[in-house]
């Protein structure tokens, strides 16, 4: 008898508190939404560090190479909006292209004209800076971090 | 296969092995490819959930927090089942849980083909419902085997497999039936996991979100194994009774003195 009520009490306490924590809780959907500008590309992690005083960022030579085949190719701002649509602004012509997220709201999927899409792990996201990490196997191997600040929500 | 009211053969642990890993690890696979989250096991959610919470990512915590809420329940739920159902009706209770296993991914298939807008919440829906049908999956096979089969992960198999190669190492044990009975056992369940995750990413590129069809079907085989070998066999030996009945009462008695 105290088992039959202990169990659905149990049960039912748990159900109210997690809900309740995660309707007050901003999910990444919602906190990704506005302007973002890149601040930087590095190098997060590579074979092996050849000295000490390895610079990890990436120069605007290899930058461009490496984003000559993405989707976001010479994109300075991106702009999330509420309808899953991104504008990208920078020296090319402005492009809107679709995001969603994916996981637990880790991964960003672009996806660009004629159906083209590439993931982005995201790594960071506050209400002032995103870091997101993308995987690659171009010219150079290793994982390329990109840094973000926000202009506007 | 899913039977436990009598003693289990290590033939029956092996049939059930390799046909739930390997729809465990095509589930695995398919989930990776569609939702990029495990869905087959619990380890790395709680390293995530340990991380999230580390970083103060608080919506992340309790989503991960509820996926593994989900696996727990879905090994809670089928061991309920198991030990509540009437013991009159064991392959009831043993079959039950396959089939809520066949409903959840039967619902996931369809709303991925139909409906899946590929919104977040969509996604964590999906995948909690892919943990829930991996716990019952998980909970049913180690509970009608006593803890000797688990399929959904390989974490626990690949410490025994390395416990197990180790003690081959001395002639003793090497000689052990129930030892060799159980290397058996642990790589039958490795391979099929591994060979089902395979399938599933190849053929995923050709059928698409179908393969949660196939993996049904895979479970429809587990309990239509029992179904036949219960049900069918005895009411085949019912029917044919009545003959067996007639041609002994036809017969001239026999002494058996004579």
């Amino acid at each position: 008898m105290r088992v039959r009520f202990v169990y659905p009490t149990v049960f039912a306490a748990v159900l109210s508190l997690y809900f309740t924590l995660l309707s007050l809780q901003p999910g990444p959907e919602s906190n990704i939404l506005g302007e973002w500008k890149e601040v930087s590309w590095e190098y997060e992690k590579v074979d092996s560090i050849p000295d000490s005083g390895f610079d990890y960022h990436l120069t605007d030579h290899i930058k461009s190479q490496l984003a000559e085949s993405l989707i976001i190719h010479e994109a300075e701002v991106w702009k999330f909006v509420s309808d899953e649509r991104l504008e990208m602004r920078g020296k090319s012509p402005t492009k809107s292209l679709q995001w969603k997220l994916k996981g637990r709201g880790n991964i960003l999927q672009i996806q660009g004209a004629n159906s083209a899409t590439e993931h982005y792990q995201i790594q960071e996201l506050s209400s002032d800076r995103m870091v997101l990490h993308f995987n690659f196997d171009m010219q150079v191997r290793g994982i390329v971090k990109m840094t973000f600040a926000r202009i506007n929500a | 296969m899913i039977r436990k009211y009598r003693n289990r053969t290590n033939r029956e642990n092996m049939q059930l092995g390799a046909l739930t890993a390997f729809s465990a690890g095509m589930v695995n696979v398919i989930s990776v490819i569609i939702f990029f989250a495990f869905t087959s096991n619990v380890t790395g959610h709680f390293a995530i959930l340990a991380q999230e919470v580390s970083k103060g990512n608080w919506y992340e915590a309790l989503v991960v927090f509820g996926w593994i809420g989900l696996f727990f329940l879905g090994s809670f739920t089928s061991n309920f089942v198991v030990i509540n159902v009437d013991k009159q009706r064991a392959y009831l209770a043993h079959a039950l849980p396959v089939v809520l296993e066949i409903i959840c991914l039967l619902i996931v298939g369809t709303y991925i083909q139909f409906f899946y807008k590929e919104t977040l919440l969509e996604t964590e829906l999906m995948v909690g419902l892919m943990l829930f049908a991996m716990g019952i999956q998980n909970g049913l096979t180690a509970t009608i085997s006593n803890g000797t089969v688990k399929t959904t992960h390989l974490t626990g198999l690949t410490t025994d497999l390395g416990i197990l190669v180790s003690m081959f190492s001395k002639k003793e044990y090497r000689q052990k039936p129930e030892l060799q009975d159980k290397m058996r056992l642990l790589l039958t369940i490795m391979v099929s996991y591994i060979v089902g995750g395979v399938c599933a990413g190849y053929i995923y590129l050709t059928i698409a979100y179908n393969v949660f069809y196939i993996v049904c079907v895979f479970l429809l085989i587990v309990i239509g194994y029992d179904f036949y070998h219960t049900k069918v066999t005895t009411y085949l030996q019912e029917k044919r009774q009545p003959y067996y009945r007639k041609t002994i009462k036809d017969r001239e008695p026999q002494l058996s003195n004579q």
